[in-house]
């Protein structure tokens, strides 16, 4: 009776193979979340945004006035090509802390996956958030202070 | 066209190693034998791991993501590659197992198995309802509500598979005895984090200043840890105790006592060192209360609720939990006697908090003084010819006088090092550097004299009660642990009752031997008790 009743030992893996499809399919055509621009990690979203599109003019809009600043808005790798997720904000009126976890594709494919955080200062200039001391994706350049 | 080619990849190696395993395990069919298979079962739960923790990942990556750049593409291969060699194995070994349980359904693996599932995704469901708690409230975490789904899917899943084919054996137990600990372990955060908050609140209501702690993850743990703990703790447990029950009641009334008693000094320090000035104003001076009351009073409900499952007879779990909480005493007596007396002789230069170290360094050397003399007492006044034979005592003399004995001998080293130093002209001043080595080597020395004393006495009690060989006939349903708690030299017999009204529980088991004497006897036991009656020497 009750032999009769189970269902076939296909049927649990097809299922979940399919699940795992769908899951893969929804995954790949997610957009990523539109954060609010006016936030500090909406600037540090379109920072990132416009940096791997390789628009570096518009990336450098996000940086502060003052504080040492790369020479070169063009990063000596080229656009990055990453992707990122938002792991903390810390913020009060004048100044933010965002913490993004950035994850890239090596190109050794035994490398696997290369994954490691970054914080990304902010202050806020005429109800704008703006990155001070930028040095993702800039580590090779030498800053120079700005007045 | 990469993800499509993923994809497809995915499928190939699914579908390859399902056709594998198929042909593989149908050849083995007849080679079936019984055992412990713990390591089908073993592997059963990595690979079980590895595809649940992978599962878990896609979802996220697929659901929750918070992604504000790119695509999650790296969470998601590592989620497929995962999955691909991780949910074959399980599929085939679940299976697998399931039918060697038809032809042995008592093998060992079976409980280990849902134990160690239930230690890892009970706990990753608890971190995961934690993690929903906090993204309410912080704007910058994303909720992962499909953590709760996998997570709590396969600790259901295995719920109702536990339901459907009950272990069996001392093992059987374990399942419910890990999901009782996991749970507890949330529950005590969540009910001393929840206390402290409103605790929090009230201090700051009176006019303390005090930073209160963000309500939101102890309260979700206590809500959800409280069913999960009552769903495996509350219902009943078979009557004659294992083991593992034993090990869990001592370990749980032992930690639980002493969290309250650390609580309980902690309060005590705070309030002697205000009463002697030693304090600062009265609204910072018992800031730390709200936390130390909270954890005194759900350190004191737990071991209430647990000392009384101890039994109020010497059983395994009783004695247990007593040399435990003689150990931690003890243990705690000798740093705090060590901390007490380098604290008085250590040079002062300025104003310093000394005075408040003093306090809670005497008031720590009172209270471990007490639990360990209380403790240790305890067991002494136990009928020695009994109590000198169990396995509890041996480990606490040995564990300890080895424990002691090494320390000593260490700090022993530690001080002849800087006399010699001292004699050879080097170093600093030997007042300065001396103290600290020498306390420890003396205390530790005196705990190892008293423990290897009491152990040279046990070793002659023990050739003292030597005895002759006796038999005992025990008629009852179920013996239990008594044929484990006579000593070698009884013959036992088991002549089994057809009914159930004779099972044998610790508590009584512990009697009959005392009552026995070591003299040869027949025992009958129904559901009024137990009677003993003298018979003929064999």
């Amino acid at each position: 009776m009750e032999e009769g009743r189970r269902l076939p030992g296909w049927i649990l893996p097809t299922v979940a193979v399919v699940v795992v499809i769908a899951l893969v399919a929804v995954g790949l055509s997610r957009e990523p979340a539109e954060l609010d621009p006016d936030s500090p990690e909406g600037a540090v979203q379109a920072y990132i945004q416009a940096l791997s599109a390789g628009d570096f003019d518009e990336a450098a809009t996000y940086w502060a006035t003052d504080g040492c600043l790369p020479p070169s808005n063009v990063p000596t790798a080229g656009a990055p090509d990453v992707s990122a997720s938002l792991v903390s904000v810390d913020d009060n009126d004048r100044q933010a802390t965002v913490v993004v976890r950035l994850t890239e594709n090596s190109t050794d494919p035994l490398s696997g996956l290369y994954e490691y955080e970054e914080w990304f200062m902010l202050v806020n200039e005429d109800g704008a958030w703006k990155i001070s001391q930028p040095s993702w994706p800039y580590y090779d350049q030498v800053c120079e202070e700005t007045a | 066209m990469t993800a499509a080619l993923s994809l497809v990849v995915f499928l190939v190696v699914v579908v390859g190693l399902i056709a594998l395993g198929s042909r593989f395990w149908r050849r083995r069919e007849d080679e079936v034998e019984g055992g412990l298979d713990l390591i089908p079962y073993l592997l059963l739960a990595l690979a079980v791991g590895v595809a649940g923790f992978s599962a878990a990942g896609l979802a996220r990556a697929s659901l929750t993501s918070n992604q504000f750049a790119g695509t999650p593409t790296g969470e998601l291969s590592a989620a497929l590659a995962g999955l691909v060699v991780a949910a074959p194995i399980s599929y085939f070994l679940w299976r697998r197992q399931a039918r060697r349980r038809k032809v042995f359904p008592e093998t060992a693996g079976w409980p280990v198995y849902l134990a160690v599932i239930e230690a890892v995704f009970l706990t990753a469901f608890l971190v995961s309802v934690g993690q929903l708690a906090d993204a309410f409230t912080d704007r910058a975490v994303t909720a992962r509500w499909t953590d709760l789904i996998v997570y709590g899917g396969l600790v259901g899943f295995h719920w109702w598979a536990e339901r459907r084919e009950q272990p069996h054996g001392d093992a059987g137990e374990l399942p419910r005895i890990v999901g009782s600990g996991v749970a507890l372990i949330a529950l005590t955060v969540g009910t001393i984090g929840t206390l402290a908050w409103l605790l929090a609140e009230a201090y700051q209501a009176i006019g303390g200043a005090i930073d209160v702690p963000e309500p939101q993850i102890p309260l979700a743990l206590t809500v959800v840890a409280v069913p999960i703990w009552a769903w495996r703790w509350m219902p009943p447990w078979r009557e004659e105790s294992t083991v593992f029950r034993n090990l869990y009641l001592s370990v749980v009334t032992s930690i639980a006592l002493t969290i309250a008693f650390g609580a309980g000094v902690t309060i005590a320090t705070v309030l002697i060192a205000f009463l002697l000035g030693e304090g600062g104003p009265a609204a910072t001076h018992f800031d730390v209360y709200p936390a130390a009351i909270s954890f005194a009073l759900v350190g004191s409900a737990i071991w209430l609720h647990h000392r009384r499952r101890l039994g109020s007879g010497r059983t395994g779990a009783l004695r247990g939990y007593e040399y435990a909480m003689a150990a931690v005493g003890l243990a705690t007596l000798i740093a705090s006697v060590v901390g007490l007396i380098n604290a008085v002789l250590e040079p002062q230069l300025a104003g310093s908090n000394t005075g408040e170290v003093l306090i809670a360094l005497g008031c720590t050397v009172i209270a471990s003084g007490a639990v360990w003399l209380w403790f240790w007492r305890k067991a002494q006044a136990a009928p020695r010819e009994e109590e000198i034979h169990v396995f509890q005592r041996r480990l606490y003399l040995i564990g300890m006088s080895v424990a002691t004995g090494l320390t000593a001998a260490g700090a022993l080293i530690g001080s002849l090092v800087v006399v010699f130093r001292a004699l050879l002209g080097e170093g600093g001043e030997i007042s300065d550097s001396l103290p600290l080595p020498l306390s420890l080597a003396v205390v530790s020395g005196l705990a190892f004299w008293h423990l290897f004393d009491q152990l040279r006495r046990d070793g002659a009690g023990l050739k003292r009660l030597e005895v002759k060989p006796f038999t005992v006939t025990v008629i009852c349903s179920h013996p239990g642990g008594l044929t484990a708690m006579f000593p070698k030299e009884a013959r036992t017999r088991v002549i089994y009752r057809a009914d159930g009204a004779g099972v044998i529980d610790d508590e009584m088991a512990s009697a009959i031997v005392s009552t026995v004497a070591n003299t040869s006897s027949i025992v009958w036991v129904d559901d009024t008790g137990f009677e003993v009656a003298p018979a003929r020497e064999p």
